[in-house]
């Protein structure tokens, strides 16, 4: 299992020099791209939808107070770029992301299960997809997931059984959370 | 196999990080610094000795002119009509529709639709993790959302049902009256009472600014106004 990289944040006005900023910012990167291929399945699209976001944490981070809360924080802010990369691309007409030539190119079981797999998560609403995303594949606790989506505790765990109920619907739900 | 590692596989599938990317990012986000810095610095000082001549000439016209303009009216001119209102004002006329409630218990929700959104159409509303605190309050990006082609203007008027402080909009979309400033990213923002859309066009989303003073309830209702409907949302 790939843990997401844990920020130390340093304390003070420094935290807006360029160096402390680029220390801040390069483990969040990596995260942050994966969140974003999981939303858009479109590497350049998640490789901008990353880049927009460090714009924007670039701007934000020194009004920011709590800075225990920055990986959810900048992953909320890449959430965002998706939606508004997602709804950029619904205005042109585009699909629900999972990659028409997979099932042409590759017949094998296992990717064809994995592509059902992606595309029931991208059937999910918005935010239960993030709230998957952000769980199961970044495996952020739950508690962070929930600072990311800006949700309560309970509505966010509420909102993952409820996901979890319909991607896997005889699994024992505390089962599938391990 | 268990979820957790079937979708680690799946979403792995689609591709790993570049090598690179951490740094290049870094190298971008950095190099945009300076010109950043370099251009607010360049046009702070010029830009408010300017205001404040706006400002002093603003006011002085407004004096003479008013005053040469009552003159001029008392001799001569007949009684000017009252001109038409114009869509918005008509839309800024009209009341906020929600009671106030007396503590959070009586605070209302939603409506919520199906992907978690706030409202009944045809406008939804929903929050974003980006929260900037301030020495005023808090301010939020939230998303407006419009179910397809609505005929403009877009009035957005909310306030806090409990205490009744109106919530301030600032940024791209902040409109009507000024109720303040505050700083925000080292910019000083006027505080608008009021968001305005004029034109709902693809791909009907707007991310909005708002802010709510130091003490508010999070007990927010939201009105849409447009013309031909009139829409709440609690969220």
């Amino acid at each position: 299992m790939q843990q997401v990289a844990e920020i130390k944040t340093p304390r003070g006005s420094a935290i807006a020099s360029e160096r402390v900023f680029g220390d801040l910012l390069r483990p969040l990167i990596e995260p942050g791209f994966r969140l974003a291929l999981a939303m858009l399945h479109d590497r350049g699209a998640a490789e901008d939808a990353v880049q927009e976001a460090s714009f924007t944490a670039w701007r934000k981070l020194a009004t920011m107070r709590d800075q225990g809360r920055l990986r959810p924080w900048f992953l909320g802010v890449v959430a965002n770029k998706c939606r508004n990369a997602r709804r950029q691309k619904w205005s042109s007409g585009v699909s629900m992301g999972v990659p028409e030539e997979l099932a042409i190119v590759s017949g094998e079981d296992s990717t064809l299960r994995n592509a059902d797999l992606r595309q029931a998560v991208a059937r999910l609403p918005r935010e239960d997809k993030l709230i998957v995303v952000l769980y199961f594949y970044l495996d952020l606790p739950l508690e962070e997931v929930a600072i990311a989506v800006g949700n309560s505790l309970s509505a966010t765990r509420s909102r993952l059984y409820r996901s979890i109920k319909r991607l896997r619907p005889g699994v024992d739900v505390e089962e599938a959370l391990r | 196999m268990s979820l957790r590692s079937e979708l680690h596989v799946a979403y792995d599938e689609l591709g790993r990080e570049d090598a690179g990317l951490s740094e290049r990012v870094v190298m971008t986000v950095s190099s945009d610094r300076p010109r950043q810095a370099a251009w607010s610095i360049r046009l702070r000082a010029p830009l408010s000795l300017v205001a404040v001549f706006v400002v002093i000439a603003v006011v002085a016209g407004a004096l003479v002119g008013g005053r040469l303009l009552a003159d001029w009216r008392s001799y001569s001119a007949p009684p000017v009509p009252a001109a038409p209102q114009t869509p918005l004002q008509k839309l800024e006329a009209r009341p906020l529709h929600q009671p106030m409630v007396r503590s959070a218990f009586d605070c209302p929700h939603g409506p919520y639709g199906s992907g978690g959104d706030a409202g009944a159409g045809p406008f939804h509303m929903s929050g974003s993790a980006v929260e900037i605190p301030t020495s005023w309050g808090n301010y939020f990006h939230d998303f407006l959302f419009a179910d397809g082609v609505v005929a403009g203007p877009i009035l957005v008027r909310a306030r806090d049902l409990i205490h009744g402080q109106p919530v301030v909009f600032v940024g791209q979309y902040a409109s009507g009256p000024v109720i303040g400033t505050d700083v925000l990213d080292g910019q000083v923002v006027e505080q608008h009472l009021e968001l305005v859309i004029y034109s709902v066009t693809p791909p009907y989303a707007w991310q909005i600014e708002d802010g709510q003073p130091k003490g508010n309830t999070g007990c927010v209702g939201w009105q849409v106004d447009g013309p031909g409907f009139s829409e709440t949302i609690n969220f």
